[in-house]
Protein backbone atom coordinates (compact mmCIF):
# COMPACT_ATOMS: atom_id res chain seq x y z
CA UNK A 1 0.00 0.00 0.00
CA UNK A 2 3.00 2.34 -0.30
CA UNK A 3 2.49 3.25 -4.00
CA UNK A 4 0.53 6.84 -3.90
CA UNK A 5 -1.17 5.91 -6.64
CA UNK A 6 -2.76 2.62 -5.06
CA UNK A 7 -3.15 4.82 -1.53
CA UNK A 8 -5.21 7.08 -4.00
CA UNK A 9 -7.36 4.40 -5.45
CA UNK A 10 -8.07 3.26 -1.74
CA UNK A 11 -9.28 6.65 -0.92
CA UNK A 12 -11.44 6.56 -3.96
CA UNK A 13 -13.11 2.74 -2.93
CA UNK A 14 -13.16 4.46 0.95
CA UNK A 15 -15.18 7.37 -0.18
CA UNK A 16 -17.42 5.78 -2.69
CA UNK A 17 -18.49 2.66 -0.15
CA UNK A 18 -17.11 -0.08 -1.77
CA UNK A 19 -14.40 -1.23 1.14
CA UNK A 20 -15.78 -4.06 3.14
CA UNK A 21 -15.35 -3.58 7.11
CA UNK A 22 -11.80 -4.95 7.20
CA UNK A 23 -10.44 -2.80 4.48
CA UNK A 24 -12.24 0.16 6.25
CA UNK A 25 -10.50 -0.53 9.21
CA UNK A 26 -7.11 -0.68 7.52
CA UNK A 27 -7.28 2.64 5.20
CA UNK A 28 -8.69 4.11 8.59
CA UNK A 29 -5.51 2.74 10.15
CA UNK A 30 -3.75 4.61 6.93
CA UNK A 31 -5.27 7.46 7.15
CA UNK A 32 -4.39 7.97 11.16
CA UNK A 33 -0.65 7.69 10.07
CA UNK A 34 -0.44 9.71 6.96
CA UNK A 35 -1.33 13.78 7.37
CA UNK A 36 -1.52 14.06 3.48
CA UNK A 37 -3.90 11.38 2.45
CA UNK A 38 -6.17 12.35 5.74
CA UNK A 39 -6.16 16.19 4.24
CA UNK A 40 -7.11 14.50 0.68
CA UNK A 41 -9.45 12.12 1.82
CA UNK A 42 -11.10 15.38 3.88
CA UNK A 43 -11.14 17.28 0.42
CA UNK A 44 -12.47 14.70 -1.70
CA UNK A 45 -15.09 13.94 0.89
CA UNK A 46 -16.15 17.59 0.54
CA UNK A 47 -16.07 17.29 -3.38
CA UNK A 48 -18.29 14.07 -2.79
CA UNK A 49 -20.90 15.67 -0.59
CA UNK A 50 -21.16 19.00 -2.24
CA UNK A 51 -21.76 16.98 -6.15
CA UNK A 52 -24.25 15.07 -4.55
CA UNK A 53 -25.93 18.33 -3.52
CA UNK A 54 -26.19 19.93 -6.70
CA UNK A 55 -29.83 20.33 -7.86
CA UNK A 56 -30.93 17.18 -10.47
CA UNK A 57 -32.21 18.03 -13.97
CA UNK A 58 -35.89 16.72 -14.08
CA UNK A 59 -37.66 15.80 -17.17
CA UNK A 60 -40.21 18.23 -18.08
CA UNK A 61 -44.02 16.97 -18.30
CA UNK A 62 -44.10 17.63 -21.63
CA UNK A 63 -41.27 14.86 -22.57
CA UNK A 64 -42.45 12.95 -19.88
CA UNK A 65 -46.25 12.32 -21.55
CA UNK A 66 -44.81 11.88 -24.95
CA UNK A 67 -42.40 9.26 -23.16
CA UNK A 68 -45.37 7.55 -21.48
CA UNK A 69 -47.24 7.48 -24.37
CA UNK A 70 -44.29 5.17 -25.86
CA UNK A 71 -46.01 2.44 -24.39
CA UNK A 72 -49.96 3.12 -24.20
CA UNK A 73 -52.05 0.71 -21.71
CA UNK A 74 -53.89 -1.91 -23.70
CA UNK A 75 -57.77 -1.48 -23.05
CA UNK A 76 -58.04 -3.98 -20.11
CA UNK A 77 -61.19 -3.83 -18.35
CA UNK A 78 -63.38 -5.58 -20.10
CA UNK A 79 -60.22 -7.72 -21.97
CA UNK A 80 -61.77 -11.20 -21.09
CA UNK A 81 -65.06 -10.08 -23.01
CA UNK A 82 -63.71 -9.37 -26.38
CA UNK A 83 -62.96 -13.25 -27.19
CA UNK A 84 -66.78 -13.86 -26.30
CA UNK A 85 -68.03 -10.65 -27.91
CA UNK A 86 -65.67 -11.64 -31.04
CA UNK A 87 -66.83 -14.91 -31.27
CA UNK A 88 -70.28 -13.94 -31.24
CA UNK A 89 -69.60 -12.03 -34.33
CA UNK A 90 -68.27 -14.50 -35.96
CA UNK A 91 -70.81 -16.61 -35.43
CA UNK A 92 -73.53 -14.23 -36.32
CA UNK A 93 -72.17 -13.26 -38.97
CA UNK A 94 -71.43 -16.74 -40.84
CA UNK A 95 -74.61 -17.32 -39.87
CA UNK A 96 -76.65 -14.71 -41.47
CA UNK A 97 -74.65 -13.95 -44.14
CA UNK A 98 -71.84 -15.80 -45.84
CA UNK A 99 -71.54 -14.39 -48.93
CA UNK A 100 -70.38 -11.07 -47.03
CA UNK A 101 -67.16 -12.53 -46.21
CA UNK A 102 -66.86 -13.70 -49.98
CA UNK A 103 -67.04 -9.86 -50.44
CA UNK A 104 -64.00 -7.85 -50.99
CA UNK A 105 -63.42 -6.15 -47.12
CA UNK A 106 -63.95 -2.53 -48.06
CA UNK A 107 -60.40 -0.28 -46.41
CA UNK A 108 -60.84 0.89 -43.09
CA UNK A 109 -61.37 4.87 -42.41
CA UNK A 110 -57.65 4.63 -41.00
CA UNK A 111 -56.22 3.23 -44.33
CA UNK A 112 -58.70 5.35 -46.88
CA UNK A 113 -57.26 8.53 -44.80
CA UNK A 114 -53.54 7.35 -45.50
CA UNK A 115 -54.17 6.96 -49.33
CA UNK A 116 -56.04 9.86 -49.22
CA UNK A 117 -53.02 12.03 -47.72
CA UNK A 118 -50.97 10.12 -50.63
CA UNK A 119 -52.98 10.74 -53.28
CA UNK A 120 -53.50 14.41 -51.91
CA UNK A 121 -49.38 14.64 -51.79
CA UNK A 122 -48.94 13.21 -55.15
CA UNK A 123 -51.25 14.90 -57.40
CA UNK A 124 -50.22 18.74 -55.51
CA UNK A 125 -46.73 18.15 -56.37
CA UNK A 126 -45.87 18.47 -52.49
CA UNK A 127 -46.07 15.18 -51.01
CA UNK A 128 -43.95 16.46 -47.79
CA UNK A 129 -43.88 19.28 -45.05
CA UNK A 130 -40.96 19.17 -44.29
CA UNK A 131 -38.37 18.58 -47.27
CA UNK A 132 -34.79 17.08 -46.49
CA UNK A 133 -32.95 14.09 -46.72
CA UNK A 134 -31.09 15.05 -43.45
CA UNK A 135 -32.74 12.39 -40.92
CA UNK A 136 -31.65 14.76 -38.30
CA UNK A 137 -33.19 17.79 -39.69
CA UNK A 138 -37.12 15.62 -39.97
CA UNK A 139 -36.84 13.66 -36.45
CA UNK A 140 -36.75 17.03 -34.69
CA UNK A 141 -39.29 18.22 -37.09
CA UNK A 142 -41.30 15.48 -36.08
CA UNK A 143 -40.55 15.85 -32.75
CA UNK A 144 -42.77 19.16 -32.64
CA UNK A 145 -45.31 18.80 -34.32
CA UNK A 146 -46.67 14.76 -33.25
CA UNK A 147 -46.79 13.62 -30.10
CA UNK A 148 -44.37 10.39 -31.14
CA UNK A 149 -41.47 11.25 -32.64
CA UNK A 150 -40.94 8.50 -35.42
CA UNK A 151 -37.63 6.35 -36.36
CA UNK A 152 -36.09 8.11 -39.09
CA UNK A 153 -34.06 6.67 -41.13
CA UNK A 154 -32.36 7.14 -44.63
CA UNK A 155 -32.70 3.97 -47.13
CA UNK A 156 -30.87 5.46 -50.00
CA UNK A 157 -28.26 2.60 -49.97
CA UNK A 158 -31.15 -0.10 -50.33
CA UNK A 159 -32.54 2.16 -53.43
CA UNK A 160 -34.96 4.36 -50.93
CA UNK A 161 -33.66 7.62 -50.58
CA UNK A 162 -35.49 9.97 -48.29
CA UNK A 163 -37.63 12.92 -49.12
CA UNK A 164 -38.83 14.03 -46.09
CA UNK A 165 -41.16 13.56 -44.11
CA UNK A 166 -45.06 14.61 -43.88
CA UNK A 167 -47.58 15.03 -41.05
CA UNK A 168 -51.16 12.99 -41.80
CA UNK A 169 -54.58 12.41 -40.17
CA UNK A 170 -56.38 9.62 -38.82
CA UNK A 171 -59.41 9.82 -37.25
CA UNK A 172 -58.40 13.35 -35.73
CA UNK A 173 -54.67 12.26 -34.68
CA UNK A 174 -51.68 13.64 -36.29
CA UNK A 175 -49.24 10.80 -37.20
CA UNK A 176 -45.88 10.79 -39.13
CA UNK A 177 -44.97 10.05 -42.33
CA UNK A 178 -41.41 9.41 -44.07
CA UNK A 179 -41.89 9.97 -47.63
CA UNK A 180 -39.43 8.06 -49.75
CA UNK A 181 -38.18 7.47 -53.39
CA UNK A 182 -38.33 4.81 -55.33
CA UNK A 183 -37.26 5.20 -58.47
CA UNK A 184 -39.96 7.46 -60.42
CA UNK A 185 -42.40 6.78 -57.33
CA UNK A 186 -43.01 7.82 -54.07
CA UNK A 187 -43.37 5.85 -51.31
CA UNK A 188 -45.28 7.22 -48.07
CA UNK A 189 -44.34 5.90 -44.41
CA UNK A 190 -46.70 6.43 -42.22
CA UNK A 191 -46.10 5.58 -38.42
CA UNK A 192 -49.36 4.62 -36.75
CA UNK A 193 -49.97 3.98 -32.61
CA UNK A 194 -51.89 1.20 -32.12
CA UNK A 195 -54.07 2.58 -29.67
CA UNK A 196 -56.12 5.21 -32.25
CA UNK A 197 -56.54 2.53 -34.84
CA UNK A 198 -56.20 -1.32 -35.82
CA UNK A 199 -55.32 -1.91 -39.24
CA UNK A 200 -55.14 -4.82 -40.69
CA UNK A 201 -51.78 -6.05 -41.49
CA UNK A 202 -50.19 -7.28 -44.63
CA UNK A 203 -50.45 -6.66 -48.26
CA UNK A 204 -53.51 -4.95 -49.85
CA UNK A 205 -54.86 -2.13 -52.83
CA UNK A 206 -56.37 0.57 -53.01
CA UNK A 207 -57.39 2.86 -55.67
CA UNK A 208 -54.61 0.77 -57.48
CA UNK A 209 -52.01 2.03 -55.06
CA UNK A 210 -50.02 -1.52 -53.10
CA UNK A 211 -50.88 -1.17 -49.50
CA UNK A 212 -48.44 -2.94 -46.85
CA UNK A 213 -48.87 -2.58 -43.14
CA UNK A 214 -46.71 -4.25 -40.14
CA UNK A 215 -46.86 -3.91 -36.44
CA UNK A 216 -43.39 -2.91 -34.64
CA UNK A 217 -44.07 -3.04 -31.01
CA UNK A 218 -47.20 -0.43 -30.03
CA UNK A 219 -47.19 1.05 -33.63
CA UNK A 220 -48.27 -0.24 -37.58
CA UNK A 221 -46.63 1.05 -39.85
CA UNK A 222 -48.28 1.30 -43.54
CA UNK A 223 -46.09 1.40 -46.92
CA UNK A 224 -48.29 3.57 -49.79
CA UNK A 225 -47.47 3.33 -53.12
CA UNK A 226 -47.68 3.14 -56.93
CA UNK A 227 -44.81 0.91 -56.99
CA UNK A 228 -44.88 -2.48 -57.08
CA UNK A 229 -45.85 -4.48 -54.26
CA UNK A 230 -42.28 -6.58 -53.76
CA UNK A 231 -41.05 -2.68 -53.66
CA UNK A 232 -42.96 -2.66 -50.74
CA UNK A 233 -41.86 -5.77 -49.44
CA UNK A 234 -37.94 -4.22 -49.97
CA UNK A 235 -38.49 -1.25 -48.06
CA UNK A 236 -40.04 -3.16 -45.43
CA UNK A 237 -36.76 -5.05 -45.31
CA UNK A 238 -34.44 -2.36 -45.63
CA UNK A 239 -36.61 0.18 -42.90
CA UNK A 240 -36.66 -3.05 -40.11
CA UNK A 241 -32.85 -3.35 -40.94
CA UNK A 242 -32.25 0.16 -40.95
CA UNK A 243 -33.93 0.21 -37.26
CA UNK A 244 -32.79 -2.68 -35.79
CA UNK A 245 -28.81 -1.29 -36.16
CA UNK A 246 -27.10 1.11 -33.83
CA UNK A 247 -27.73 4.45 -35.77
CA UNK B 1 -16.15 0.61 -29.03
CA UNK B 2 -19.00 1.89 -28.28
CA UNK B 3 -21.95 -0.47 -27.28
CA UNK B 4 -25.59 -0.63 -27.72
CA UNK B 5 -26.78 -1.40 -24.24
CA UNK B 6 -29.72 -3.16 -25.78
CA UNK B 7 -27.55 -5.81 -26.78
CA UNK B 8 -25.69 -5.79 -23.60
CA UNK B 9 -25.26 -9.30 -22.28
CA UNK B 10 -24.56 -8.31 -18.85
CA UNK B 11 -25.37 -10.18 -15.37
CA UNK B 12 -28.47 -8.38 -15.15
CA UNK B 13 -30.42 -10.38 -17.61
CA UNK B 14 -32.47 -13.36 -15.74
CA UNK B 15 -35.29 -15.56 -17.66
CA UNK B 16 -38.57 -14.19 -18.17
CA UNK B 17 -41.12 -16.38 -15.94
CA UNK B 18 -44.56 -15.67 -17.66
CA UNK B 19 -45.58 -15.91 -21.30
CA UNK B 20 -48.02 -12.97 -21.34
CA UNK B 21 -46.19 -9.22 -21.88
CA UNK B 22 -47.95 -6.57 -21.09
CA UNK B 23 -45.24 -3.78 -22.64
CA UNK B 24 -47.29 -0.72 -21.14
CA UNK B 25 -46.82 -2.35 -17.66
CA UNK B 26 -43.21 -3.27 -18.33
CA UNK B 27 -42.11 -0.11 -19.44
CA UNK B 28 -44.15 1.60 -16.68
CA UNK B 29 -42.30 -0.86 -14.24
CA UNK B 30 -39.05 -0.89 -15.61
CA UNK B 31 -38.33 3.06 -17.26
CA UNK B 32 -41.00 5.97 -16.26
CA UNK B 33 -39.65 5.46 -12.14
CA UNK B 34 -36.07 5.96 -13.26
CA UNK B 35 -36.82 8.98 -16.04
CA UNK B 36 -35.10 11.90 -13.97
CA UNK B 37 -32.22 9.85 -13.17
CA UNK B 38 -31.63 9.12 -16.83
CA UNK B 39 -32.62 12.79 -17.86
CA UNK B 40 -29.74 14.18 -15.45
CA UNK B 41 -27.04 11.58 -16.72
CA UNK B 42 -27.87 12.85 -20.35
CA UNK B 43 -27.96 16.48 -19.29
CA UNK B 44 -24.28 16.27 -18.08
CA UNK B 45 -23.18 14.28 -20.67
CA UNK B 46 -24.83 16.37 -23.65
CA UNK B 47 -23.70 19.94 -21.18
CA UNK B 48 -27.28 21.08 -21.77
CA UNK B 49 -31.33 19.92 -21.12
CA UNK B 50 -32.53 20.52 -24.39
CA UNK B 51 -30.33 17.78 -26.56
CA UNK B 52 -30.78 16.13 -22.75
CA UNK B 53 -34.14 15.93 -23.39
CA UNK B 54 -33.66 14.40 -27.21
CA UNK B 55 -31.08 11.80 -25.31
CA UNK B 56 -33.32 11.03 -22.94
CA UNK B 57 -36.49 10.45 -25.54
CA UNK B 58 -34.22 8.43 -27.65
CA UNK B 59 -33.18 6.47 -24.57
CA UNK B 60 -36.33 5.42 -23.55
CA UNK B 61 -37.42 4.03 -27.47
CA UNK B 62 -34.23 2.11 -27.39
CA UNK B 63 -35.40 0.73 -23.71
CA UNK B 64 -38.57 -0.08 -25.14
CA UNK B 65 -37.66 -2.09 -27.94
CA UNK B 66 -34.76 -3.63 -25.33
CA UNK B 67 -37.70 -4.58 -23.06
CA UNK B 68 -39.31 -7.23 -25.95
CA UNK B 69 -35.78 -9.00 -26.20
CA UNK B 70 -34.78 -9.59 -22.15
CA UNK B 71 -35.90 -9.04 -19.17
CA UNK B 72 -34.14 -6.33 -16.98
CA UNK B 73 -33.12 -7.18 -13.00
CA UNK B 74 -31.58 -3.97 -12.89
CA UNK B 75 -33.71 -1.79 -14.51
CA UNK B 76 -31.73 1.78 -13.03
CA UNK B 77 -28.32 0.57 -14.28
CA UNK B 78 -29.97 -0.72 -17.24
CA UNK B 79 -31.60 2.29 -18.42
CA UNK B 80 -28.56 4.34 -17.42
CA UNK B 81 -26.20 2.10 -19.86
CA UNK B 82 -28.85 3.07 -22.31
CA UNK B 83 -28.71 6.54 -22.37
CA UNK B 84 -24.99 6.83 -21.85
CA UNK B 85 -24.73 5.10 -24.51
CA UNK B 86 -27.47 7.21 -26.67
CA UNK B 87 -25.73 10.17 -25.45
CA UNK B 88 -22.48 9.00 -27.05
CA UNK B 89 -23.89 7.92 -30.32
CA UNK B 90 -26.19 11.15 -30.02
CA UNK B 91 -23.33 13.29 -29.67
CA UNK B 92 -20.78 11.90 -32.10
CA UNK B 93 -23.83 12.17 -34.57
CA UNK B 94 -24.46 15.74 -33.86
CA UNK B 95 -21.84 17.51 -31.88
CA UNK B 96 -18.56 15.80 -33.10
CA UNK B 97 -16.44 17.49 -31.89
CA UNK B 98 -17.65 17.02 -28.15
CA UNK B 99 -16.30 13.79 -28.15
CA UNK B 100 -12.78 13.44 -28.16
CA UNK B 101 -11.94 9.38 -27.37
CA UNK B 102 -8.65 8.81 -26.82
CA UNK B 103 -7.44 4.53 -26.51
CA UNK B 104 -6.33 5.79 -23.46
CA UNK B 105 -7.84 8.87 -21.60
CA UNK B 106 -5.74 7.94 -18.53
CA UNK B 107 -2.85 7.81 -20.03
CA UNK B 108 -3.90 11.33 -22.17
CA UNK B 109 -4.33 13.27 -18.87
CA UNK B 110 -1.56 11.52 -16.88
CA UNK B 111 -1.76 11.25 -12.93
CA UNK B 112 0.40 13.60 -11.72
CA UNK B 113 -1.70 14.87 -8.99
CA UNK B 114 -2.02 15.06 -5.44
CA UNK B 115 -1.51 18.49 -5.90
CA UNK B 116 -0.52 20.00 -2.47
CA UNK B 117 -1.90 23.31 -2.85
CA UNK B 118 -5.43 22.16 -3.54
CA UNK B 119 -8.15 24.04 -1.93
CA UNK B 120 -9.15 22.60 1.56
CA UNK B 121 -12.33 20.88 2.73
CA UNK B 122 -14.18 24.13 4.03
CA UNK B 123 -13.33 26.00 1.30
CA UNK B 124 -14.77 23.23 -1.00
CA UNK B 125 -18.14 22.77 1.10
CA UNK B 126 -18.63 26.24 0.77
CA UNK B 127 -18.32 26.42 -3.31
CA UNK B 128 -21.24 27.31 -4.63
CA UNK B 129 -22.73 25.61 -7.71
CA UNK B 130 -22.21 27.05 -10.17
CA UNK B 131 -18.41 27.06 -9.64
CA UNK B 132 -19.06 23.34 -9.00
CA UNK B 133 -21.45 22.68 -12.46
CA UNK B 134 -18.58 24.61 -14.66
CA UNK B 135 -15.81 22.52 -13.14
CA UNK B 136 -17.61 19.61 -14.12
CA UNK B 137 -18.77 20.65 -17.28
CA UNK B 138 -15.16 21.55 -18.14
CA UNK B 139 -14.02 17.50 -17.22
CA UNK B 140 -13.12 15.50 -20.09
CA UNK B 141 -15.83 12.92 -21.29
CA UNK B 142 -14.48 9.79 -20.11
CA UNK B 143 -14.41 11.50 -16.48
CA UNK B 144 -17.09 13.42 -16.40
CA UNK B 145 -19.53 10.56 -16.87
CA UNK B 146 -18.10 8.01 -14.30
CA UNK B 147 -18.08 11.18 -11.66
CA UNK B 148 -21.83 11.91 -12.72
CA UNK B 149 -22.62 7.87 -12.65
CA UNK B 150 -20.85 7.60 -9.26
CA UNK B 151 -22.39 11.14 -7.80
CA UNK B 152 -25.04 11.99 -9.35
CA UNK B 153 -26.69 8.48 -10.16
CA UNK B 154 -25.28 6.62 -7.13
CA UNK B 155 -24.50 3.46 -9.74
CA UNK B 156 -21.67 0.81 -8.03
CA UNK B 157 -18.45 0.28 -9.65
CA UNK B 158 -19.37 -2.63 -11.01
CA UNK B 159 -22.62 -0.90 -12.29
CA UNK B 160 -20.49 1.96 -13.97
CA UNK B 161 -18.13 -0.58 -15.14
CA UNK B 162 -20.83 -2.69 -16.82
CA UNK B 163 -22.83 0.50 -18.37
CA UNK B 164 -19.18 1.52 -20.11
CA UNK B 165 -17.73 -1.27 -20.80
CA UNK B 166 -14.52 -1.47 -18.97
CA UNK B 167 -12.87 -3.02 -15.88
CA UNK B 168 -13.58 -2.17 -12.35
CA UNK B 169 -10.05 -0.60 -11.71
CA UNK B 170 -10.44 1.72 -14.61
CA UNK B 171 -13.52 3.31 -13.12
CA UNK B 172 -11.63 3.80 -10.45
CA UNK B 173 -8.84 5.23 -11.75
CA UNK B 174 -10.59 7.65 -13.74
CA UNK B 175 -12.83 8.49 -10.64
CA UNK B 176 -9.71 9.38 -8.67
CA UNK B 177 -8.76 11.15 -12.02
CA UNK B 178 -12.05 13.01 -12.52
CA UNK B 179 -12.04 14.46 -8.53
CA UNK B 180 -8.40 15.47 -9.53
CA UNK B 181 -9.05 17.34 -12.13
CA UNK B 182 -12.10 18.79 -10.57
CA UNK B 183 -10.04 20.24 -7.38
CA UNK B 184 -7.53 21.84 -9.53
CA UNK B 185 -10.35 23.34 -11.36
CA UNK B 186 -12.02 24.43 -8.53
CA UNK B 187 -8.80 25.73 -7.15
CA UNK B 188 -8.65 28.54 -9.52
CA UNK B 189 -11.88 29.55 -8.79
CA UNK B 190 -12.69 29.68 -5.09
Amino acid sequence: MAEPRDKLLLLQAALDGELDAAGMLAFERLLSEDADLAADYGRQKALRDALRALPKAVVSGALRGQIEAMAPPRRAPFRQWVPMGLAACVAFLIGSSVTYLVLPQPPSQEMAALVGDHVRGVISGQPVDVVSSERHTVKPWFASHTALSPEVVDLKDDGFPLVGGRVDVVGVTPVPTLVFKRRAHLVSLAEVPNTIAQIPLGHGALNGLSLLAWREGSVTYVAISDAMPEDLDALKEAFDKAIAAPP
Amino acid sequence: MLKIAGSMASPAVVQRGGVTRDTHKLFAETVLPHLDDAHHLARWLTGNATDAEDVTQEACMRALRALDRAPVANPRAWLLAITRNTAFTWLARNRPKSVVLTDDPEAAADASDMDTAAPDAAMIAAADAAALEKALAGLPLPFREVLVMREMNGLSYREIADAIDVPIGTVMSRLARARGLMLAALKGQI
